[in-house]
């Protein structure tokens, strides 16, 4: 069901504040140059401001493609806590993104629930780290 | 957006003013030039009308027209080529000045938080860019907005024939009209108002034959038609500055004009592109999320459309002009530059006559001209139309309605075409204000070329009408027109000039509508890969929508500034570059997107680098290295990315340095490496001179390496000297030595002049990059104190030469200062030179000799105590303590002790003693006047200058002052100075020793030496000097000590002259030695040569003689002798007993002080000193008769002797010694040392840990000793022969055998005992019956007569004899103590409540009674 693709996903917190980044691509595609990874920093803080506006006009959390900038959709997810997943992808892929926002969101929940972690601080916790590889590799990249 | 300085009507009226065309004469021009400016230059700053004009449209209705604006323009003027065309461009917009930044609030909505932003409030730049970009545009078919609509034809008087001059010049221009095919200039209509002006100078002309020549001018061509102008009222020398020069803002383009001007490439800010190396992309697509956006094919603003056919740019003219024609083509170049003053020899009146010949122009000849003309086209269309609207209903029928982009466009119209006439008309009526006819005009016109499938023609119509119909009700518009027709441009005729008009106006129209998404999306749809600065200009608008709309996009907003930074930088538009990144930066500034905002900083810092505004650069070079500022995330780049960032940095700052650097200043701050001010340590005073020879070693001292964690123990030595030496009313401060961040540093810190002072800093290498650090110097200051003089160099430093600091890593730097006067010492900081590390690997080829860049710079440090929580002001804010530990009092010189030690052993067997030769010199240049020292484990560690030697007797009472040993109560000893002083360069040399625990493991000594100055000035200073040395313990014998109560009474020892004489009982000491050392031992053959015991009223004596006894690994061997009481006179004095094996000696005659030694029991070191007990006031009641009677008991069953075991051993060919100490409390107690050893070597299950203390009800206990500590109260001895004979046969069937039984109370209690001399139970007491048949045992059939139960008291250590009388029956050998004997304290019997007590007094006695052999018979009884 996964589309290969590349993907870039971030969590952003209340301060427009990247609290977790991560890239996925292909097994078999090797990695995009280094040189354009803040352009995916660039394009999800952008999309921020659509998130923003189509926030309101549904009550689902998962709020499907949000912005488009040359080849990169940006899909989004807002928890209740208002805390912002934000997906980059270069092909369509709902219902894996919709997946893998609604495991992430979970995954995110646990995380924030320790009370050892500050919220909207970054998240450094190899554990996080290996479940968004996980469920990249099996919503995502495939 | 930013405001434009027009409003969007203003702005389509300027974009489509009428063109009038200017053929000027040379001379004309000439006269003009006086005043450095050409005649079309001359007359445009005055161009639009001030004050409102009057058009009649066809009808005959008058329209107001406000502000009617004519552009006139040289009639040989053509578009310059697309190149220059190009350049024209981008120096407008580069030399276009901004305004400052205004900062607004950008509310908080949604997810986001408000944001103050610096925002552009007008973009002047695009506005001259868009200026110009139409002024460059060249005029085309489907419209006539372009076309001259009048010619104006200028002549000098002063010229020799002005009439025949006009004449060839309107001749020219009628040529040029009438030319076919049609070249440029391009004309409106074949009918044309053509104007005549003569031009009459002033000073240099004569007014008479200007007046003529004009009034034959007014003759020839009408009166309407022509004017004279009168200029150059002034004198070339003659300069007015008071005139305002309007003139220059209309020359900016003239340098760059010129084809042959090279100046634009000397401007600043324009360069030549950049490759692309920032990674952004050039095209730019988005907008709703479904459309996928086809891209943009290539598009340029200059570069004419490919479409040939279309017949718009098909005849580019080269300019042929005839020679003769007097027509100034190639003029003489202007200068360059705008420093000169316009029109100098104009007088204001000169510039109102400029003034009134536009208008004359205006009102008189060209609204009449425009008004026929549309009255004639109104005709012309009108008629046609009717004719032609059935032939175009029916085609419309046949063909049907096609859609643009179906077709390609082929249709091609005659100029005198009715459509293209109703466009002419419409643009007419536009130029001059009549929207609402225009709008109908373009409407017919759009239906028409739509029909005829002209699609070029008809966007321009559309586009047209829909603007028409904004101007005229600006809120009701087609807005689809606009659409409709930016599509047709782009993609059916791909005429993208045009689209970027289209964009243009439409965006205006858009935003003045308030629809800024929409316009965004309009600037957006134009960017493309070729032109960098039509993508960038466009970009920047966009972005500026996204601000201003309605609920402003700030981080579109900064994504497209970055955007248009990056190809403002790709067009060579520098400075543009740096602001538009400036301004983007504000939104993602320290949100933690470190990869973006790295992209910024370093396209910043390399923006700013090359415009040399450096400050800058550093600034952002400065923000990418820096790590300190990354406030969520280190790094995230790569290792060449870091090392490119920090090369640049550090070039930078070398540029920086010595180019914009003030030097009186100080050195400006390095963000590299990491300076953790926190961590950085001052150590005062630091030991200098190592110890001469090799055997000799230094105290340790206090270094930059200690330990700090014994900080604890160490202070609270320090406590107890300070104590010792003050008496403990002092506040009690820690003199530190070493200052770090855990020490408290609110005092500022004392050295002495002339010692050394020494600061560690922490330099930390955040990056991957591997730094190289050199000459690293402290920066501080001094400020010496009043009334001394300052010598040259107040203070000495020291440079550390350097250090590589790989990627990473962490190091120390070291730094000293040596003060040379008394003063104030504050350090403020480290300064160093950086580079980076010459790579050896990818380095530089081997011919090459460019060394790295080295940069010097400064970081301060700051240090602060800790967070203070004690006020609730404290607690609600954040408050740090002071920490003074970087600010230094220089103080007068003062004593110094140096202190070594000879050959501190490394290793020591369990309860080894040892003696080591200390050495302590006061190498200060003042005496000492008070030494003291602590010590941490007294009970192990002394210092003593002589030793005191034991009298070798076995037992000896040793006096008050040679006990002191056992009473110590605190760590600290004072140590006898000769003449209680030690001046400086004295020594004295006591010895220290130590006795090692007898516990294997580690032996940490730890000595504090306290000393005082002598007559130190102002408040007593102390100093200190620290030893730590930890010694390793290996094991080596285990012993167990046990003591038992004998039955046996033996008198005690004690002075002989005393009468009295106590029997006590004894006790057996077993001792059982192992030796337990391990085989890889350095000693492991232990000999044990005596045992020592001191106690109050205990000695030991031997059994027996005793010998060494060599014991080697894994052996034992048992010892047994025997602890007799001995009478002490004296209150507390000790009695130190010892026996020795052999002959052997210890050689260290202190080993009985250890045994003292042993008997301290000090608190633990850092244990609080214990609250004074509130209740320790009262006076405790006195002790009841019961308790006192346990204390005597207690008493008599305490043994409280310190039993040492001395032995010796060998290592490594040297004899040593050493002593085992147990305390025994009691008697009968058993210990043994190393304290049970296997619980050590398993894992022993803990208890549970209970967080609820677990709450035992105990009974209330009897204050008494538990039954078997009263079993030993009374002891019985008996005086009796051993052997007697008795005459059964003859004398007597009984022999009578009278003796005494004495009782001996062992207590201090008063005690009635009980004695029953034939208890019942007691076997064989009344008649044998078991015994019979064989029995080893005495025989016990004798009997007691007389009284045989007895009551006896018993005074305190008191003695009772008892008669008694005992019949034997026959010969044999008996036991007489088969005896019961309880016993009750008199306390008790008073009470009655306790039962009196069984002792333990068997009294092992036999007697043998024999019977008398025949003749010899004696009779011993009666």
């Amino acid at each position: 069901m996964a589309v290969a693709g590349n993907y870039y996903f971030a969590i952003v917190g209340h301060h427009d504040n990247p609290v977790f980044e991560m890239e996925f691509t292909p097994a078999n595609k090797e990695p995009k140059k280094e040189d354009h990874r803040h352009l995916n920093q660039f394009i999800a803080h952008a999309a921020l401001d659509l998130v923003d506006e189509s926030m309101w006009t549904t009550s689902n959390m998962y709020l499907r493609l949000v912005d488009k900038f040359n080849e990169w959709y940006v899909s989004a997810f807002v928890t209740a806590g208002r805390i912002r997943l934000i997906c980059l992808h270069d092909v369509k892929n709902d219902d894996g993104i919709k997946s893998f926002f609604m495991e992430m969101y979970e995954t995110y929940i646990k995380h924030s629930m320790n009370p050892f972690y500050t919220p909207n601080s970054p998240i450094k916790s190899a554990a996080f780290e290996k479940k968004a590889h996980f469920y990249g590799r099996k919503y995502l990249t495939g | 957006m930013a405001q434009c300085k027009l409003t969007p009507h203003e702005y389509i009226q300027n974009a489509f003013a009428p063109q009038v065309a200017i053929l000027c004469s040379e001379d004309a021009d000439n006269l003009c030039l006086k005043n450095n400016l050409r005649f079309v230059e001359l007359i445009q700053p005055f161009c639009r009308l001030n004050n409102e004009v009057r058009i009649a449209d066809p009808s005959g209705n008058t329209v107001p027209v406000r502000s009617l604006r004519v552009v006139f323009e040289d009639m040989n003027r053509r578009p310059p080529q697309p190149t220059l065309g190009k350049k024209l461009l981008s120096e407008v917009v580069s030399t276009t000045p901004w305004d400052r930044p205004i900062t607004r609030t950008v509310g908080a909505s949604g997810t986001r938080e408000a944001l103050d932003l610096e925002l552009q409030p007008t973009t002047p730049w695009f506005e001259a860019w868009r200026d110009t970009f139409l002024h460059v545009q060249y005029p085309s078919d489907h419209e006539f907005t372009k076309h001259y609509i009048a010619c104006i034809v200028v002549v000098a008087s002063t010229s020799e024939n002005p009439m025949d001059q006009l004449n060839r010049l309107s001749q020219y221009q009628h040529q040029q009209l009438h030319q076919t095919p049609a070249r440029f200039p391009k004309w409106f209509s074949p009918n044309i108002l053509k104007f005549y002006l003569l031009i009459h100078d002033v000073t240099a002309g004569d007014l008479t034959k200007s007046e003529q020549v004009f009034e034959q001018m007014t003759s020839m061509y009408g009166s309407s038609n022509c004017h004279m102008l009168q200029i150059n009222s002034r004198h070339i020398g003659q300069t007015d500055v008071h005139l305002p020069d309007p003139w220059s803002q209309f020359l900016i383009q003239r340098a760059s004009c010129d084809p042959g001007g090279s100046s634009s490439e000397a401007s600043s800010g324009t360069g030549t592109p950049r490759e692309d190396v920032s990674g952004l992309p050039s095209r730019v697509t988005e907008g709703d999320t479904t459309d996928c956006c086809e891209s943009i094919h290539p598009l340029s603003p200059t570069v004419p459309p490919v479409d040939e056919k279309n017949g718009t740019f098909d005849i580019m003219p080269g300019v042929e002009i005839s020679a003769d024609v007097p027509v100034m083509v190639n003029r003489p170049s202007l200068p360059a530059g705008t420093v000169q003053h316009h029109g100098g020899c104009l007088t204001s009146s000169d510039v109102d006559r400029i003034r009134i010949f536009v208008h004359e122009f205006c009102v008189r000849s060209l609204i009449p001209h425009v008004e026929r003309q549309i009255r004639y086209l109104n005709e012309v269309v009108t008629n046609r139309s009717r004719s032609k609207s059935l032939l175009s209903a029916t085609r419309r029928w046949l063909v049907g309605n096609k859609s643009p982009g179906s077709a390609t466009n082929s249709v091609i119209y005659s100029p005198e075409a009715t459509e293209l006439q109703t466009r002419r008309l419409a643009d007419l009526c536009f130029m001059f204000g009549l929207y609402e006819l225009a709008y109908s005009f373009y409407h017919t016109a759009k239906n028409d070329f739509k029909s005829d499938q002209a699609w070029l023609y008809f966007a321009g119509a559309q586009e047209m009408a829909a603007l028409a119909a904004f101007m005229q009700n600006s809120s009701d518009y087609p807005k689809r027109y606009l659409e409709n027709s930016l599509q047709t441009y782009l993609n059916v005729c791909k005429v993208y000039n045009f689209a970027i008009r289209s964009t243009l106006l439409s965006s205006e129209v858009l935003k003045h509508c308030g629809e800024y998404g929409e316009a965004a999306m309009m600037f957006i749809k134009l960017t493309s890969e070729e032109s960098d600065l039509l993508s960038a200009l466009m970009l920047e608008q966009a972005a500026h929508c996204f601000i201003n709309s309605q609920r402003p996009l700030p981080r579109k907003y900064a994504f497209h500034m970055t955007l248009a930074g990056h190809r403002f930088s790709k067009a060579g538009q520098r400075s543009h570059s740096l602001r538009a990144y400036k301004q983007s930066f504000q939104v993602y500034a320290s949100r933690g997107w470190v990869l973006a905002e790295d992209h910024i900083h370093f396209t910043l810092g390399k923006q700013a680098h090359h415009l040399k505004q450096l400050t800058e650069g550093l600034e952002a070079y400065t923000h990418l290295v820096d790590q300190r500022l990354k406030k969520n995330a280190s790094s995230q780049q790569s290792l060449s990315q870091q090392t490119a960032y920090v090369r640049e940095f550090i070039n930078t700052f070398h540029q920086y340095i010595q180019q914009e650097w003030d030097s009186s200043t100080s050195l400006p701050c390095l963000p590299l490496p990491l300076i953790d001010s926190q961590s950085t340590s001052v150590l005062l005073g630091a030991p200098q001179d190592p110890p001469t020879s090799s055997e000799w070693t230094c105290a340790s001292y206090v270094s930059l390496d200690s330990d700090m964690t014994n900080n604890e123990r160490w202070y609270s030595l320090e406590r107890n000297l300070v104590e010792t030496s003050h008496g403990s009313s002092l506040v009690f401060r820690p003199n530190l030595q070493l200052l770090n961040c855990d020490t408290p540093n609110t005092q500022s810190p004392i050295v002495p002049v002339n010692e050394p002072v020494l600061v560690e800093i922490l330099m930390k290498n955040p990056l991957a990059v591997s730094l190289m650090i050199s000459d690293v110097r402290l920066v501080f200051s001094f400020e010496p104190a009043k009334h001394v003089e300052a010598n040259d160099a107040p203070v000495k430093d020291f440079l550390y030469s350097g250090f590589n600091l790989p990627a990473g890593a962490e190091e120390k730097v070291r730094l000293e200062l040596h003060p040379q006067c008394t003063g104030k010492l504050l350090i403020k900081g480290v300064i160093y030179k950086l580079c980076l590390t010459p790579d050896i690997t990818s380095g530089h080829p081997p011919g090459s000799t460019s060394s790295p860049v080295i940069i010097e710079g400064q970081q301060l440090i700051e240090v602060k105590g800790p967070r203070l929580n004690n006020t609730s002001a404290e607690k609600c804010s954040v408050i740090y303590a002071c920490d003074k530990r970087l600010e230094i009092t220089v103080v007068p010189p003062m004593s110094r002790i140096n202190v070594t030690f000879h050959d501190i052993p490394q290793i020591l067997s369990c309860g080894e003693l040892c003696s080591i030769d200390v050495l302590i010199t006061n190498i200060g240049p003042a005496p000492v006047s008070k030494l003291l020292l602590a010590v941490s484990d007294p009970n192990h560690v002394y210092l003593d200058i002589e030793e005191t030697l034991l009298p070798a007797k076995p037992i000896c009472v040793l006096s008050d002052l040679e006990t002191a040993d056992s009473k110590i109560a605190n760590w600290t000893t004072t140590v006898a100075l000769p003449n209680g002083v030690l001046n400086s360069g004295d020594v004295i040399q006591p010895k220290l020793w130590l006795h090692a625990p007898m516990t294997p493991g580690a032996f940490d000594v730890e000595l504090l030496f306290y000393y005082e100055t002598l007559n130190s000035p102002g408040r007593s200073q102390y100093r200190l000097v620290r030893h730590y040395s930890s010694i390793y313990v290996e094991r080596s014998l285990s012993f167990q000590v046990s003591s038992t109560i004998s039955q046996n009474l033996q008198e005690s020892l004690g002075d002989q002259q005393e009468n009295k004489r106590i029997c006590s009982y004894t006790s057996n000491l077993i001792v059982e030695a192992q030796n337990n050392s391990e085989i890889d031992s350095t000693c492991s053959t232990y000999t044990v040569i005596g045992l020592s015991g001191n106690s109050e009223k205990w000695a030991v004596v031997p059994h027996s003689r005793l010998q060494g006894l060599q014991l080697k690994s894994g052996e034992s061997c048992h010892l047994c002798v025997k602890c007799i009481q001995h009478l002490n006179t004296q209150k507390h004095g000790l009695i130190i007993s010892q026996l020795h094996f052999g002959s052997c000696q210890v050689p260290l005659n202190s080993w009985w002080r250890f045994s003292l030694r042993e008997r301290i029991n000090l608190q633990d070191l850092v244990a609080d000193p214990s609250p004074p007990n509130p209740s320790s006031e009262h006076i405790p009641p006195p002790p009841t008769p019961t308790q006192q009677d346990a204390n005597h008991i207690i008493d008599a069953n305490s043994l409280d002797m310190v039993v040492s075991i001395l032995w010796k051993g060998e290592r490594g060919g040297r004899e040593i010694w050493g002593q085992h100490s147990i305390y025994l409390k009691n008697l009968g107690d058993g210990v043994s040392i190393p304290s049970s050893p296997l619980c050590q070597a398993g894992e022993e299950e803990k208890p549970p840990i209970r967080i609820i203390p677990e709450t035992s009800l105990q009974p209330l206990q009897s204050p008494l000793p538990q039954a078997s500590k009263l079993k030993h109260l009374v002891k019985i001895s008996a005086q009796f022969p051993k052997c007697l004979e008795h005459d059964f046969i003859s004398n007597s069937r009984l022999c009578s055998l009278e003796y005494e039984l004495c009782l001996h109370n062992c207590s201090s209690c008063q005690l009635t005992t009980f004695l029953n001399l034939c208890p019942e139970g007691f076997s064989g007491s009344n008649g044998g019956v078991s015994n019979h048949v064989y029995s080893p045992q005495a025989s016990t059939q004798l009997l007691y007569v007389g009284g045989t139960v007895r009551k006896v008291s018993l005074l305190p250590w008191g003695c009772s004899t008892v008669p008694v009388r005992v019949l034997i029956t026959s010969p044999g050998t008996y036991s007489l103590g088969v005896f019961y004997l309880t016993a009750l304290r008199n306390t008790a019997v008073e009470v009655k409540s306790d039962q009196p007590i069984p002792q333990a007094c068997q009294l092992h006695t036999a007697v043998t009674v024999r019977q008398v052999p025949k003749g010899n018979h004696l009779s011993h009884s009666t």
